[in-house]
C-alpha cells in the first residue's frame, strides 16, 4: 500500500504557487495547491489512525487499508469541529483528559477544518478567487498543523484518533 | 449570532494579538454558507504588503484558533473560516479577469 507522505503534498503545492515567467500563478495552480495542502493533512491523519489501530508494521495488509479508508471527509470535519472548540460538546466530556484535547490537537483541528472548507471552494466553487499569498499560507499552516499534532502528548493523540472511528453518540 | 461589526471587532483584536510582530492592516468578515450548507462566516485578515512574508504557518494557525475561540466565547455560533490576503492582493481582486487570473 502506498503511504502518502504529507511532505510530498506540501512540496507539490509549493511548486504550484511559484510565480510563472509570465506573471502570477494561475487560479488553477493556486486551487490545486490549496487542495493539496488539505489532502496532506487529511492523509497524515488517516495514516496516524491506521498506524495506531493496525500498526506501522502491517501497512501492506488489507486490514490496514480497511481502517485507512474508514474515515471520510465528513467524519474528519465533525471531529475537528468539536476538537477545535474551547469546550467541546458534552458527549465528548467523559473521554477527554484534563484540559481537553490540548493546544496542539486544537490547532491541528482548527487548521484541518479551515483547510477542508477552502479545499471544497478551491475544487468546486467557480465564484471563489484565491491569492498566491493565501495559498502559500495555507501550505505553511498545513505543515504547522502536522507538526503540532506530532508535538501533542501520546494520550491526547490516541484519544483524538479513537474518537475518529468511535464518535460518541449524541 | 453577533452582528458583523462585532465579529470584525473581535476578530481584529484576536488577529492583532497573534500577529503583533508583522502587524495587520485590517480584518473584515461576511456571512456565508459553508460547504455543508450551514451558516458560517468568512473572516479575511489583511496583512501589510511589506511585512506579510514574516507570517509563519504557526502564527497563521494560532490566528485561526484565537479568532475561533474568541468568537465562540462571545456567543457566536457560526463557524469562522479565516483567509489571509495582502493589501496588494486585495486591490488586485478588482482587476481579475474571467479566469480569476491577474496576469496579462
Amino acid at each position: 500500500m502506498a503511504i502518502l507522505n504529507p511532505d510530498h503534498f506540501f512540496d507539490q503545492a509549493r511548486r504550484l504557487v511559484r510565480p510563472l515567467s509570465a506573471g502570477a500563478p494561475r487560479q488553477v495552480d493556486l486551487r490545486r495547491a490549496i487542495s493539496g495542502a488539505y489532502y496532506g493533512v487529511f492523509h497524515f491523519a488517516l495514516t496516524a489512525l491506521a498506524d495506531e489501530f493496525v500498526g506501522k508494521t502491517k501497512r501492506a495488509s488489507s486490514r490496514y487499508a480497511l481502517v485507512y479508508r474508514s474515515v471520510d471527509h465528513r467524519i474528519f470535519r465533525d471531529l475537528c469541529s468539536e476538537a477545535k472548540k474551547p469546550t467541546p460538546a458534552a458527549r465528548y466530556a467523559p473521554y477527554l483528559p484534563k484540559h481537553g484535547f490540548g493546544p496542539h490537537i486544537q490547532a491541528f483541528a482548527a487548521a484541518a477544518k479551515d483547510l477542508q472548507e477552502w479545499r471544497h471552494a478551491a475544487d468546486y466553487d467557480p465564484q471563489s478567487n484565491f491569492t498566491t499569498y493565501e495559498a502559500r499560507l495555507a501550505i505553511a499552516s498545513a505543515e504547522s498543523a502536522v507538526m503540532r499534532f506530532r508535538r501533542e502528548t501520546q494520550e491526547r493523540r490516541r484519544l483524538f484518533l479513537t474518537l475518529f472511528i468511535c464518535p460518541p453518540r449524541p | 449570532m453577533l452582528d458583523l461589526s462585532n465579529v470584525d471587532q473581535i476578530a481584529t483584536k484576536a488577529a492583532a494579538a497573534v500577529l503583533k510582530k508583522p502587524g495587520i492592516s485590517r480584518v473584515f468578515s461576511r456571512p456565508k454558507l459553508d460547504s455543508c450548507g450551514e451558516e458560517a462566516l468568512e473572516v479575511t485578515v489583511v496583512l501589510k504588503n511589506d511585512t506579510a512574508d514574516e507570517v509563519t504557518g504557526d502564527q497563521a494557525l494560532d490566528t485561526i484558533v484565537k479568532i475561533g475561540w474568541d468568537l465562540d466565547l462571545s456567543g457566536e455560533n457560526r463557524a469562522p473560516f479565516v483567509r489571509f490576503v495582502t493589501e496588494g492582493e486585495l486591490e488586485a481582486w478588482s482587476s481579475m479577469d474571467a479566469n480569476g487570473d491577474t496576469e496579462s
